[in-house]
């Protein structure tokens, strides 16, 4: 017997939203209002005592966003969603939930350069360290987790050299010493990679990209995956001690599989605020509706162009997991059957010379620093995106001078194609 | 949370104590494969009128030592065991679904021990699905979809709680999957249980809440119910599934409220 389980694709559409009690409204409007009035000063009282659940003031929730937080958790498998202002707020809100100073973080070293930032420069002056590693070593993993360490933190695809994070294996290895493991999934979205299916904790998304999917607003989301044992593993006092500021709240007690959720939205969106808007939420909740569509073509598009530029004798090396070169590629093919994204990276013959070159002639493809977008974009990530850090850094994160990362977007493949074969003609001119 | 020890194992007790308390206690039961973590949106709000919550996990559910009980004549019984631990004498006995036959049997069994009775999410008789019972037994994925499936219901299949970023079916699927190895038992002890007798033995007041759109435990089976039950009254949520305490918690509360203040005024 099929369980009566409303699939992905009708999830992406409906998961979250009624149609709006008063007006009727189908579509979820745009609630832009700070506050909401209370019916009665009990109502109030009880709202903020977390009697019963409503909205009180967008710095904590907002309607409009609660539809995107909860379609989020519907589409990632998971129990709750918290929405935030950037993918940066999110990652952050994520460290800031579960560890205080002195606490560590072990997390793979081909990550995005924002995030490598926070976690080299930023989160050290208020404690909390970090160790890198090569996300396909796990000994070196197992062997960096302390009995400070409160995350392992990597992404589903690295960026920008594409490696696949063995999920399972890695979850296996933080569970093992009752430490949750984050994904963040930007470069697959859940239409290709739910983590909390194959063994993650939380899932991050810089929803700018393919969540959004038209370069329009910025945003981020985390969702409690709701299987993690705060309370067995004992690293975790924010989430099973009592929480004086909402009257010894215990969360894991209260609040169950939606702990973490609960925590980072009480207190993270309260203290820190850095909240979605509910216009940006009314683009997420449009982005998500097409897609499970939109990510398809992203995916053909993008197995057409990293077959063209492997075969393109101006092209070195491709790294796209999607393709059989690929030292993940059997990997992908488990945890992303639907296809590896659109977004890859590949060397240029001639170094960073004809690389420069090579971006500077392109016409269709946009350079720019996002990836995710219906428009077609590109990138040199050692001058633009991972310029903060050192030689041996990009070094150890694979990035050469010769390295263009490529975002595929929805155009028709003929002319992306056709517009990059000139360029990279003009790029090997001397 | 409370630890204390029944039967010789160790018991988890959620605990809210109100600011102004009106002398009445309230137990809330969850269902098969639940723990007290399926009442966060009745335990804060009832403490806050007044009312002191205990809303524990079974015996093999959530936080309580395992293993769990083979049937709702035993869970009844160590019902009975924790609230003489508990020193809770005369409660209100609110139970969901498998919870709301161990009230109905402990109401039974232990009349003057019982104020009134919530029922809900309830039936005349709760024949579990065959496939969903081996399913269980085997501790399969397959039976936590199906409950999944048949739970969330009528409006709120698609979602759209009032808590921000609630998705209530995935909190419902992790914890089935956390109590997956009490659910076959949880199932079988609610598929063997006949609630008629209990049900015509009671004298106490109860409310009986069903969702117009529970597939699981309908509202005609829980009409029938109340008919053998000789001081209830039955009240349908328009919209709710079987999950309505914490798909419909507004209208769920405010229905308890109504019927606790005449109930409890009535009788003590």
């Amino acid at each position: 017997m099929k369980p009566e389980i409303p699939s992905f694709d009708t999830l992406a559409i409906h998961a979250g939203a009624q149609p709006d009690p008063e007006t009727g409204a189908r579509t979820t409007p745009i609630y832009k209002s700070t506050s909401f009035v209370f019916d009665s000063t009990d109502h109030a009282a009880s709202l903020f005592n977390l009697e019963v659940p409503g909205h009180i003031y967008s710095r904590i929730s907002n309607p409009t966003v609660a539809v995107f937080e909860e379609r989020m958790a519907a589409l990632e498998g998971g129990s709750a969603g918290v929405a935030t202002a950037s993918g940066q707020a999110a990652l952050f809100l994520a460290v800031a939930t579960l560890m205080g100073s002195g606490g560590h973080i072990v997390s793979s070293s081909a990550i995005y350069g924002g995030t490598a930032n926070m976690f080299l420069h930023t989160l050290p002056r208020f404690g909390i360290s970090t160790t890198f590693v090569d996300p396909r070593d796990h000994d070196a993993i197992e062997a960096a987790i302390t009995d400070e360490t409160r995350l392992i933190h990597g992404e589903t695809i690295g960026n920008p050299t594409m490696p696949v994070l063995d999920i399972p294996a890695v979850s296996e290895i933080a569970h093992r010493h009752g430490v949750p493991l984050m994904v963040d999934s930007t470069f697959a979205s859940p239409a290709l990679c739910r983590p909390i299916e194959w063994g993650a904790d939380i899932v991050m998304h810089s929803a700018t990209k393919f969540i959004s999917g038209h370069g329009t607003v910025i945003g981020g989301v985390l969702v409690d995956g709701g299987r993690f044992d705060w309370e067995a593993s004992g690293r975790f006092p924010t989430l099973t001690e009592p929480y004086p500021a909402y009257h010894d709240i215990d969360f894991v007690d209260e609040f169950g599989p939606s702990a973490f959720a609960a925590r980072a939205r009480a207190e993270g969106l309260r203290d820190f605020g850095a909240v979605m808007a509910a216009d940006t939420a009314f683009h997420m909740i449009q982005g998500l509706e097409t897609l499970h569509v939109r990510m398809a073509r992203h995916v053909s598009n993008a197995v057409r162009i990293a077959t063209f530029l492997e075969a393109a004798p101006e092209v070195a090396w491709v790294a796209y997991p999607g393709l059989d070169s690929h030292p993940d590629h059997e990997l992908a093919t488990r945890l992303l059957p639907a296809g590896s994204g659109s977004i890859f990276s590949f060397g240029i013959e001639g170094g960073r010379e004809a690389g420069a070159v090579f971006i500077e002639s392109l016409e269709l493809w946009s350079h720019l620093a996002n990836v995710g977008d219906v428009r077609s974009l590109v990138v040199h990530p050692g001058s633009t995106t991972h310029q903060q850090m050192t030689p041996e850094q990009l070094a150890a994160a694979g990035i050469g001078e010769e390295l263009i990362r490529l975002s595929v977007g929805l155009e028709d493949p003929d002319d992306l194609i056709a517009d990059l074969t000139r360029a990279l003609e003009v790029s090997q001119r001397r | 949370m409370r630890h204390v020890t029944v039967e010789g194992r160790s018991a988890a007790v959620h605990v809210e104590e109100p600011a102004s308390p009106n002398g009445v206690d309230l137990v809330l039961i969850h269902g098969a494969g639940f723990d007290h973590t399926a009442w966060r949106y009745q335990t804060r709000f009832l403490a806050g009128r007044g009312y002191r919550v205990f809303a524990f996990d079974l015996p093999g559910h959530g936080a309580s030592e395992g293993p769990s009980l083979g049937s709702i004549e035993e869970m009844a019984d160590w019902l009975g065991e924790l609230l003489g631990v508990l020193g809770v004498e005369r409660p209100v006995l609110a139970g969901h679904s498998m919870g709301s036959y161990i009230a109905l049997r402990r109401a039974a069994s232990a009349p003057d021990s019982v104020l009134a009775l919530v029922l809900l999410g309830t039936t005349v008789r709760m024949r579990v699905h065959p496939e969903l019972l081996d399913a269980a037994a085997r501790r399969d994925q397959h039976s936590v979809d199906l409950m999944v499936g048949w739970m969330h219901t009528g409006l709120h299949r698609y979602g759209g709680h009032r808590s921000a970023g609630s998705w209530t079916a995935g909190t419902s699927r992790r914890t089935l999957e956390r109590n997956l190895a009490a659910l076959g038992g949880d199932l079988a002890a609610c598929d063997g249980f006949d609630p008629a007798q209990p049900a015509i033995m009671t004298s106490s007041p109860a409310l009986i809440v069903s969702g117009s759109a529970d597939k699981m435990t309908r509202a005609s089976g829980a009409e029938r119910l109340a008919g053998l039950i000789d001081s209830s009254e039955h009240v349908v949520l328009d919209g709710a599934g079987h999950m309505a305490h914490s798909e419909r918690s507004e209208a769920l509360n405010a229905a308890l409220i109504e019927f606790l203040s005449r109930a409890t005024m009535a009788t003590t």
